[in-house]
């Protein structure tokens, strides 16, 4: 199909601001200017954009809080702190098509009428750091920054604000901590944000494909737009797929297509042509699928249906090779190491799931090892301050549910199902 | 009004209560670990989780707001389920060293883990073994911590410090100073309070008593005039430790390091315990009887042949009413002179008259939390979060909740670290700054906007003409826009407050400050209320009130202290004019022209070390009593302890005294004396505004050959010269220093830590220094407490009451 | 009065009948103990005198000074000082016992999460002051080595903790200053 948000990103100069002008980049900047901020809101409203870090909250009700909202000024920021094992879908927006994601920025904050915006870098991508510094600096260069964006006289300016390697810091309140300067940690909601956010002023916390949208929907209409995918959530998405397949990678696909088609036509199929066993369809916080769901739409109305979340779109494919035991013991590492602190399930809960798959995993499993787990498991689910919790808890419940089998021949036979064939 | 049902009950909420608070105004339980009245919610234990009817997860109560209609439930199964999984959760990493623990009993960890928790936890595993980190007064094990960040939050939302912080993350977080050094704050001991579990308690209660052991007892602490309610607790005769109790007293459970930890001078090794006179210049025990008839014989023999008016007495603000009340009347009916007065003669008592001089009411109690809710609050030169800690949070309370706070300091204190804007105003000159204001005022036409007196406003415009913004600017080294801004900030608030103190241990600020701030009010039309000065401590209020001043033509302070040979005998109760009070040199050769110095106090002081007979009298915690604080709110002080040795109560040494001199006061007993003070007639006037023009100059300014000028006052930890007899506030700070700008200290060669020389008109200190950028260049500050840095030979008294800044030169150890 | 009346009077038949009784006995077995001679063994679980037992690994009380016998007894006759030792741990500095106050319920016992308080058999100790009486934290540990050698320990383990040594807290459970007991996945 044809790809919108990575158009050139195989010409060699792909980041540089000449080949986005090239390709018509800052024409819908240019547009955007000649509509009232309320119209662009209304439009991305109409366009039907979702936000694509993972909750898949409208983006256009969200512009529109935070535009009602009389206080001033008002702060946009872009989460790209892409900390998710699996997740690397806005790398490539981020070293080979920066200015998409400058554009859209102005012409949000043109919408929103804020004139400050950050760039929430993830720690641990210093190649785009510079990436985007430079294109900031061409950006300023060129007028689309800085004091008269553009001529029209409209002020927005842009930095790189890097983390320090949380992935707490991609909740949108505990990164706003973060920038403030304070320790990453959630903050309690309400108010939200978009009404009391970054120094207490309203703030809209967008990721970076989701601004990457906007130049798309200014520059096509929302009509059009809302014509690609899913018609219920429509527009491009980028899904990173990894793990099991012959061609991982990340891919623009329209929302809505069924994970088969990701999979097995775009990805080139499970690695050497072994049998499918468990798919991860939105990224390691979204809970594990069998693979009885390949038909399924990949969408924000669809997998829900199925038990589990679109999230970031990070397809994580696993064969019959893979110990799912591990995969999860695995994921709860994760979840334990990034783990803020603040509330308690979290904090203690998180590390003790970790010390029984540990076991599990290690061959020293008891009898109701499972049945603990899964009870920890839902004494967490929605009894966390934020959703780092609930997501550490439904990916131990999604296993448990779909390979409960697994777990308990780690238990009995203190070995692996998958890897003694 | 929002309604709503909690466990079946319908009950009103006001807006912006969370569900917690309306529990908890409806005695409904909801258990919390994390929540603190005082703070912002923080939603992080999960204890307090409750089910909303409609919602599908279960709701932190702390942090979910009370909505119309909503339908609440806290105790139901899956509730308790919850909370049963918290508890037991915390409890992995939770050491189970409760009988060392010293919170055990009073722990609300273990309370909850009793009533929710369950009985045996299914997990076992690794727990924290952190060292433990002790500082001077407060000890820190973080291994018992259960990270409900409360210590950390009223460290920085509530005190304004920010001492300490989570580290790290997930389960490896602690509470720590920054890069994990030791502990140096302003040892408030607030988090120690706030603390749940032990993880934090008090170093000299360390494993002293077990909470079983303790007896509470409620009592008003001895030093500031705030008037805190300590609740003590006594193990066997001994007070072990003073906690706050959340809502109680003026202070509502908050205390500040004086408070919490200053108890312990009661023990102190320089207490007095039996009646000393000197003979052949040895002081020698003797028995009460003997010393109160050889009290009584000489008195009566000096007043015989030199008159009753060659006797002199000094008041205590640190003793009870019914102390200062028999001295008035020893004074006045048994040796019949009205030659008496208190240290406030000194300070406070240049506030009531410049507020007598203007707004014409002869007192002008503070309200403590006249603070919060006033547009623009303005602070004059003055450290009320050190002197009166308690008072002072209430700027900060009031700065949370948006007003404006205007700080004009010299210093880099906590109040100007928290001002919206931070006036750097060389010292001493404030007057001139507040004369500023008014003639800003009067350009603007301000006071045309409300009523006000004409009465003296002629003399008021002709004497601030000169004070223009320019003028001010270069008088007080603040920049004129600055100036202009605040002035205008100030001017135009819908409801403003303007505080500072004036005490003797303070030498910037005095009656012609509380003269321009008066006038500026006024002007503004604003009563006495809006003009916020405390009295200094703890009785200091009461004892003015008791009549401790001369009431007709009685010599004050000046007269007995500062001019020799005007008495030739001296009764001191409970006071150290040697160090507390400026100009101790002349205080000494004053002291030592008397014919007779007689001193009763709790300890050996510097002036008892001249005394000729020294009596020793019960301390706070040791009688019974009554402290009025700078509310002039009469609080009782009960005796907790028995009294130190011979040691008895100032008002029952001064009635016996008085039988023998063959004057029986009547007063038999504590009750009939309070019955006498509750039936003295109230002191208040009517209010009859008039200006009374301000006129600033320095007496004693920087000059070629004392360039500096030194500025005196109390620290934090430290209150009067009563203090630095308690251990624990000495293990913060026990020995003088001098602080000095870094610029200074490079000027004149001054050593961080080293000593140094400084010399004033009348006399030269060797003190050591400390380089601190909280000092402005030109200005040293230094703490009065410490009797061996004798601080106050240096400076001097002005009878006028105006702000006498004292010039020095330093001179560097060769 | 008959004539029957009359002779058993005159023959004094009621007293012969009474120290013939008497005079059986001399040659029966006594059924009384004969106390100061013949001492009666105690039963596992009387309550004698108290003891703090003495930890065999340190020498010291095996008490750690929590207070909560002081906090349980009924007639508040314990007390324990405890202070900051220089190493910043707890050291019991005192622990007292009113014995002519006890009434030898034993809830100290029970309530003692180490076992570190003891009621030995030994009970003999009646005296004529009050001060003999007044069990200081030396007396106690040595009433401890006094009483309950190799057969007061029988008695002791018998009854208090028949199933245990000494109550050890569970495995995992507790943790003191420098010293992890319990450790990885119990």
């Amino acid at each position: 199909m044809e790809r919108f948000l990575l158009k050139n990103i195989d010409s060699p100069d792909s980041a540089g601001i000449g080949e986005y002008l090239r390709t018509g980049g800052y024409a819908s900047l240019k547009k955007a200017f000649g509509m009232e901020p309320a119209d662009i809101i209304a439009e991305v409203k109409a366009a039907g954009l979702r936000g694509r870090g993972g909750a898949g909250f409208p983006t256009g009700m969200k512009w529109d809080f935070a535009s009602r909202d009389p206080k001033f000024p008002k702060y946009l920021i872009c989460n790209a702190d892409e900390g998710e094992p699996g997740t690397f879908k806005d790398r490539p927006i981020l070293e080979k098509n920066p200015h998409l994601l400058i554009e859209g920025m102005v012409i949000s904050a043109y919408a929103l009428k804020s004139e400050r915006g950050y760039i929430y870098l993830r720690g641990e991508y210093p190649h785009a750091r510079a990436v985007l510094d430079k294109a900031i600096a061409e950006a300023y260069e060129a007028g689309f920054l800085g004091g008269d964006v553009a001529g029209s006289g409209f002020r927005f300016d842009l930095s790189v604000h890097q983390g320090a390697g949380a992935y707490i810091c991609g909740e949108e309140t505990a990164l706003i901590d973060s920038i403030e300067g304070r320790r990453g940690q959630p903050r309690i909601k309400p108010p939200f944000p978009v009404n009391v956010g970054a120094w207490g002023k309203p703030t809209v916390v967008n990721n970076v494909e989701t601004l990457a949208n906007i130049p798309l929907i200014v520059s096509m209409g929302a009509g059009r737009y809302s014509e690609i995918g899913n018609p219920e959530c429509p527009g491009p998405k980028l899904f990173s797929v990894s793990c099991c397949v012959e061609r991982p990678g990340v891919y623009e696909l329209p929302m809505g297509i069924p994970l088969r088609e990701i999979i097995y036509e775009h990805a080139g199929g499970v690695r050497g042509g072994r049998e499918l066993k468990a798919v991860i369809p939105g990224g390691i916080s979204t809970p594990v699928l069998t693979p009885d769901v390949l038909d399924c739409p990949m969408d924000f109305v669809n997998l829900p249906k199925r038990g589990s979340m679109l999230g970031s779109g990070a397809v994580m494919v696993f064969d019959d090779t893979v110990c799912l035991v591990r995969v999860c013991w695995r994921a709860m590492r994760f979840f334990e190491h990034e783990s803020c602190g603040k509330c308690t399930p979290c904090r203690e809960g998180t590390g003790w799931m970790r010390n029984i798959l540990e076991r599990m995993e290690g061959g020293f499993g008891r009898d109701g090892d499972i049945e603990l787990l899964q009870d920890i498991a839902r004494s967490i689910m929605g009894k966390t301050f934020c959703p780092l919790g609930d997501g550490a808890a439904g990916v131990v419940l999604g296993f448990l549910r779909n390979f409960s089998d697994e777990f308990m021949y780690h238990i009995t036979n203190k070995k692996c199902l998958a890897e003694s064939g | 009004m929002i309604e709503l049902t909690i466990n079946g009950r319908k009950l009103q909420a006001r807006k912006g209560m969370t569900i917690l608070d309306v529990a908890r105004e409806n005695n409904i339980y909801i258990p919390h670990l994390c929540w603190d009245r005082r703070l912002k919610p923080y939603g992080g234990c999960r204890l307090c989780l409750v089910e909303v009817e409609g919602q599908r997860k279960l709701m932190a109560s702390c942090s979910s707001p009370a909505e119309n209609g909503m339908v609440v439930h806290t105790d139901t199964p899956a509730l308790r389920k919850a909370r049963k999984t918290v508890l037991e959760l915390l409890l992995v990493h939770h050491p189970l060293d409760c009988p060392i623990c010293d919170k055990a009993g009073e722990c609300s960890l273990q309370d909850l883990a009793y009533k929710y928790g369950p009985s045996q936890s299914r997990f076992y595993g690794e727990r924290k073994h952190d060292p433990e980190a002790t500082s001077p007064l407060i000890d820190r094990n973080p291994n018992r911590c259960i990270l409900c960040g409360r210590c950390v939050r009223v460290c920085w939302e509530h005190q304004g410090v920010g001492a300490i912080n989570l580290i790290g993350r997930g389960f490896k977080t602690k509470v720590s100073p920054a890069f994990e050094e030791t502990l140096d704050c302003e040892f408030c001991g607030q988090c120690i309070d706030a603390c749940p579990v032990g993880a934090l308690g008090a170093k000299p209660y360390k494993y002293r008593a077990r909470a079983w052991f303790l007896e509470s007892r409620d009592s008003i602490c001895p030093y500031c005039a705030v008037g805190c309610t300590l609740t003590l607790d006594v193990r066997e005769g001994r007070i072990l430790r003073v906690r706050g109790v959340d809502g109680k007293g003026v202070n509502r459970g908050d205390l500040c390091g004086k408070g919490r930890f200053g108890f312990d001078f009661i023990y102190g090794d320089s207490r007095l315990t039996s009646p000393l006179i000197r003979t052949d210049g040895e002081l020698k025990e003797v028995s009460w009887e003997e010393a109160l008839h050889y009290v009584a014989g000489r008195l009566k023999a000096i007043k015989e042949e030199h008159g009753p008016d060659a006797i002199g007495a000094i008041g205590s603000p640190r003793t009870t009413l019914e102390d200062n009340y028999m001295l008035a009347r020893f004074m006045r009916e048994a040796v019949g002179t009205d030659n008496l007065d208190t240290s406030a003669r000194l300070g406070y008592a240049w506030v009531l008259k410049g507020v007598e001089e203007t707004y014409g009411i002869r007192l002008n109690p503070v309200r403590l939390d006249s603070p919060v809710g006033k547009d623009a609050v303005l602070v004059i030169e003055s450290d009320i979060t050190s002197t009166h800690p308690i008072f002072g949070l209430k700027f900060l309370e009031a700065k949370l909740n948006g007003s404006r706070l205007l700080v004009v300091e010299p210093r880099k204190t906590k109040l100007a670290r928290h001002a919206s804007a931070w006036l750097r105003i060389r010292p001493g000159t404030s007057t001139a700054f507040l004369n500023g204001l008014v003639r800003y005022a009067l350009a603007g036409g301000v006071h045309l906007k409300k009523e006000i007196t004409t009465e003296g406003l002629e003399e008021l415009q002709e004497s601030v003409k000169d004070y223009t913004p320019q003028r001010v600017s270069e008088m007080t080294g603040i920049a004129e826009d600055d100036f202009t801004e605040a002035a205008r900030e100030f001017i135009t608030a819908e409801s403003r407050l303007l505080a500072m103190t004036v005490s003797a241990a303070e030498n910037q600020k005095g009656i012609e400050t509380v003269r321009a701030a008066a006038n500026l009010l006024m002007l503004l039309g604003e009563g006495p209320e809006a003009l916020q000065i405390p009295a200094d401590y703890s009785n200091t209020y009461g004892a003015w009130l008791m009549g401790v001043r001369p009431l007709g033509k009685g010599r004050d302070l000046y007269g007995m202290l500062y001019s020799p040979g005007a008495v030739r005998a001296l009764y001191v109760m409970g006071e150290d004019p040697l160090v507390t009070m400026p100009d101790a040199d002349r205080i000494e050769e004053a002291l030592k022209g008397l014919d007779l110095l007689i001193v009763q106090d709790i300890r050996m002081s510097e002036t008892a070390k001249l005394a000729d007979v020294i009596l020793p009298a019960a301390s706070w915690a040791e009688k019974e009593g009554t402290f009025m604080n700078a509310e002039g709110l009469p609080q009782p002080v009960p005796k907790v302890v028995a009294a130190t040795g011979d040691s008895i109560a100032d008002w029952m040494i001064l009635r016996n005294l008085a039988r023998l001199m063959g004057h029986d006061l009547g007063s038999m007993d504590l009750e009939t004396l309070q019955d006498e003070i509750s039936g003295l007639p109230p002191e208040t006037g009517t209010q009859r505004w008039r200006f009374a023009p301000s006129d600033w100059r320095l007496k004693e300014g920087p000059d070629a050959e004392y360039p500096v000028v030194l500025v005196t006052g109390n620290i934090m930890q430290h209150s009067g010269a009563l203090s630095v007899m308690s251990k624990s506030l000495s293990h913060v700070l026990s020995d003088a220093f001098v602080q000095i700008s870094p610029e200074d200290a490079a000027k004149f060669g001054v050593e961080d830590g080293g000593f140094i020389r400084i010399v004033s008109r009348r006399d030269s200190v060797f003190i050591k220094a400390r380089v601190s950028d909280e000092i402005p260049e030109g200005m040293l500050f230094v703490p009065v407490h410490f009797a061996h840095a004798r601080v106050n030979a240096l400076t001097f008294a002005s009878p006028d009451g105006t702000a006498h800044l004292t010039a020095v030169r330093l001179e560097p150890k060769a | 009065m008959t004539l029957k009346d009359v002779i058993r009077k005159v023959f004094l038949v009621e007293i012969v009948k009474g120290m013939a009784l008497t005079f059986s006995r001399l040659f029966t077995r006594p059924v009384t103990r004969r106390y100061p001679k013949e001492k009666r063994p105690a039963e596992p679980g009387f309550r004698g005198l108290h003891a703090l037992v003495r930890n065999p690994a340190t020498g010291d009380a095996k008490c750690v000074g929590c207070g909560l016998c002081a906090a349980v007894c009924p007639s508040r006759c314990i007390n324990v000082y405890t202070s900051e030792g220089p190493e910043h741990q707890k050291v019991v500095d005192g622990y007292e016992i009113e014995v002519l106050r006890c009434v030898f319920c034993a809830l100290c016992v029970e309530a003692c999460p180490y076992g570190a308080i003891a009621l030995t058999p030994h009970y003999e100790y009646a005296d004529y002051s009050r001060e003999a009486l007044f069990m200081t934290k030396e007396r106690l540990l040595d009433n401890w080595d006094r009483y309950m050698g190799e057969e007061g320990l029988r008695y002791f383990d018998s009854f208090w903790n028949p199933k245990e040594a000494h109550f050890k807290p569970p495995r995992g459970q507790a943790m003191f200053k420098g010293r992890i007991i319990g450790g990885f996945s119990g």
